[in-house]
């Protein structure tokens, strides 16, 4: 069984810049924004981690935001710093050209600070392959883009609370799909099957926490 | 071949083959390496704004100076990226303007942003 404690992220909000985090990044065709996408699935997965302490496991989940409000960097990760974490995930959206595909995950390097980046980066392998294999499922023409290390300000390990003797909390920033995309968009947003696919994603990290809390 | 015609040839040759392909000029049309399908037209200022206006400078010297303002403008503090959407838009114009500087003929400059890009050999 699962036990521990994870903070969830979702990415951007509100209206303004505040501490290094812009209201919003990425748009896809039909207008979704990218903290509006991001806050949905936050709160999915939070429903579905809740929904699986019931058949037992022992999963305390906090949110850096439930509205659509923005936290400075430095404030979202002190979330996991002052609920002792052992989890941090950073959800966002990927964009770019409107025809770059593919699901990231992205983890802080050493040489930026990461006292753990080995566990870093083995959290953050599971959450992108299970989300990879949700979104392949029902599209195949996504990618697999793998972890990649990124100097990211939300996955800093001072503001997180690790330090080099203790460092319980594994954090990773995780990039869905690239939203931008026409096909992504119908995926994710007005297809029938949009708010299927938004569940199935949700699960797949789900699956992916409690395999890592076990 | 009369020997003062082919000393001429010859040093024609050598001429072309020295001096290279000539550099476009500063005013030549620009044409971006990226091509978006997204023109929203997002205002100046914020990220995606400022990167279509770098990219629909007309010339290479408009692009040259248009993505040096992109850049001093959005590259984060310290190098602290809040996202891959915003490191996606910062290296590409990087790019962009590498490519650029080449294509002015200012090597040192290309060559300087090349090995701020380059991981080949473990730089992150």
């Amino acid at each position: 069984m699962a036990k521990g404690i994870i903070v969830i992220d979702p990415g951007h909000g509100g209206t303004a810049s505040v501490g290094g985090s812009d209201p919003n990044h990425a748009v896809s065709p039909s207008g979704m924004t990218e903290k509006a996408l991001t806050l949905a699935i936050g709160l999915r997965l939070r429903d579905a981690i809740l929904a699986a302490n019931a058949a037992g496991h022992q999963v305390t989940v906090f949110m850096t935001r439930v509205t659509d409000e923005n936290l400075g960097l430095a404030a979202r990760a002190h979330v996991a710093r002052d609920r002792n974490a052992d989890l941090f995930l950073s959800i966002h959206f990927n964009g770019f050209n409107g025809i770059a595909r593919g699901v990231e995950a992205f983890v802080r390097p050493a040489a930026n600070g990461n006292v753990n980046l080995a566990a870093d980066t083995a959290f953050a392998a599971k959450v992108q392959k299970r989300v990879f294999q949700a979104i392949k499922a029902r599209d195949g023409n996504t990618k697999d883009r793998g972890v990649k290390q990124l100097k990211l300000g939300v996955l800093d390990d001072a503001a997180l609370g690790n330090t080099a003797a203790s460092h319980r909390c594994r954090a990773c920033l995780l990039e869905i799909e690239f939203m931008d995309v026409p096909a992504v968009d119908q995926l994710l947003n007005t297809g029938p099957n949009a708010a299927v696919v938004r569940s199935e994603i949700a699960a797949a990290i789900k699956d992916a926490v409690l395999d890592e809390l076990t | 071949m009369p020997r003062r015609r082919s000393l001429a040839v010859s040093l024609l040759f050598v001429g072309v083959v020295g001096c290279g392909t000539p550099s476009p000029s500063p005013l030549a049309t620009y044409r971006p390496f990226y091509t978006f399908q997204d023109r929203r037209g997002d205002a100046r200022g914020s990220l995606t704004g400022d990167y279509q206006w770098a990219e629909s400078s007309a010339t290479l010297q408009e692009a040259a100076a248009r993505w040096k303002e992109f850049l001093g403008r959005h590259t984060p503090p310290n190098g602290e990226y809040q996202d891959a959407f915003e490191r996606n838009y910062v290296r590409s114009a990087q790019y962009e303007l590498m490519r650029v500087e080449y294509l002015l003929g200012n090597t040192a400059e290309g060559d300087a942003l090349l090995r701020e890009l380059e991981d080949v050999q473990g730089r992150q």
